[in-house]
């Protein structure tokens, strides 16, 4: 079995790489794939506390490195899904404690036994960002309708372009606000992609339940009927090959008018 | 009594102070003005961004910039004789390419050593000459 490996990238901290991560992961793991998810964040790790799996971690990636464990060993199992398992960064050393080639190595060995290799990259384009995409053939770019994530989700894209070894990458969109766009106050889903002129895998609109989810140490696609979870669980299946919309978020919601209009209308279509 | 009074006209002057204060910020147009007062604030951040993203792309620092606006004012101006403050050198972008955008006013021609049958052009016109070197990133 040889599996996809995905790198989870964004230049900028804190449009939610860790957060899309554990979603994507779990949300494959759910649709029957088997998931490694790897935390290349060395010396600031959080996808232990989004999965909940804080307390549950031996070894680390780097144990693993310095023959302390074998890498099952290090592979922590998910609480809900056997099919899931996290690899966690260590968070006493730092990130010249891994080189590239041995997150290639990491990497080519996990995809013999796992369906999709998720690793989450740290912020930043420096060593960190260079030992995540190392080993990546695929990457997701998580950005925000904001002016500084998406000049640094640009610059991002640059260096993917002159990876070899990275063959395609795609665009989330984290954080929508659909009133702010319609009200033309935020860049909508299409001013970003045709700035970075980057194809769109997802968009995500912002949701306080993902608050919720991360207080809980459970990723918000196990929570039934959130916004958020529904987006992430779609993204899920766009990558396992199924064609699912991406809904409209820029469209003004239908007024008190056209809702009346449109429930006299539906039955009188539908006959 | 005075000071009773005092005390009475005070407690009163609170409560119309008190209701005042809650009738205007049920009034309040605060809210209505934000959304309307509110340009279209999302395309100031989309042309900045294009602004900045095309700096970014092009790799070109400010400092190069400026030495390539210098080498080129020095090469036009074995030509013709320009206004050296008025050179305007920026980068604009279409669907995928940078351009390199030069607006140059020329004050006159030179009076070339080689060609010295030309007519001088009379003083003072301001011609535009624009260059625009393409070239995609």
């Amino acid at each position: 079995m040889s599996g996809r490996v995905i790198v989870i990238t964004s230049g900028k901290g804190g449009v939610g790489k860790t957060t899309s991560t554990a979603n994507i992961g779990t949300a494959l793991a759910k649709n029957g794939a088997k998931v490694a998810m790897v935390d290349t964040d060395i010396g600031l790790r959080n996808l232990d506390l989004l999965m909940g799996l804080e307390n549950r971690i031996v070894y680390t990636l780097v144990d693993y490195l310095n023959e302390k464990c074998k890498l099952h060993q290090a592979l922590v199992k998910d609480k809900k899904n056997p099919n899931l398992a996290l690899l966690a960064a260590a968070q006493t050393s730092d990130k010249t404690a891994v080189s590239p080639e041995q997150m290639k190595d990491i990497c080519n060995k996990l995809k013999e036994d796992f369906d999709f290799v998720l690793v989450d990259c740290p912020a930043g384009i420096e060593q960190g960002f260079q030992n995540a995409i190392a080993g990546a053939n695929e990457a997701i770019i998580v950005t925000t309708p904001e002016m500084a994530a998406v000049r640094d989700a640009d610059r991002i894209i640059g260096l993917l372009e002159a990876s070899e070894e990275i063959l395609n990458y795609k665009l989330v969109l984290n954080r929508v606000r659909p009133k702010m766009i319609q009200a033309n106050n935020m860049l909508s889903v299409n001013d970003v992609t045709d700035i970075l002129s980057v194809k769109l895998l997802g968009v995500i609109p912002e949701d306080e339940n993902i608050i919720i989810s991360t207080n809980k140490g459970e990723p918000i696609v196990n929570m039934e009927n959130t916004k958020a979870g529904t987006a992430y669980n779609n993204i899920a299946k766009r990558i396992l090959g199924e064609e699912v919309d991406i809904p409209d978020f820029e469209a003004p919601p239908p007024t008190f008018v056209e809702r009346i209009k449109n429930l006299f209308l539906t039955p009188a279509c539908s006959k | 009594m005075k000071l009773l009074d005092r005390k009475i006209t005070d407690k009163i002057n609170d409560m119309i102070t008190d209701i005042v204060a809650t009738c205007s910020r049920i009034l309040s147009t605060e809210a209505k003005v934000d959304e309307t007062a509110s340009y279209d604030s999302k395309d100031d951040a989309k042309n900045r961004l294009k602004l900045v993203l095309m700096h970014d792309r092009s790799q070109l620092t400010p400092c190069q910039m400026e030495q390539m606006r210098e080498e080129l004012l020095d090469v036009i101006s074995r030509y013709v004789e320009i206004d050296r403050e008025a050179l305007d050198l920026c980068l604009e972008s279409e669907t995928n390419t940078i351009a390199l955008v030069a607006n140059i006013p020329i004050l006159r021609a030179k009076k070339l050593e080689q060609d010295e049958t030309q007519e001088p052009e009379p003083e003072n016109t301001v011609e535009v000459m624009e260059a625009e070197v393409e070239s995609s990133f």
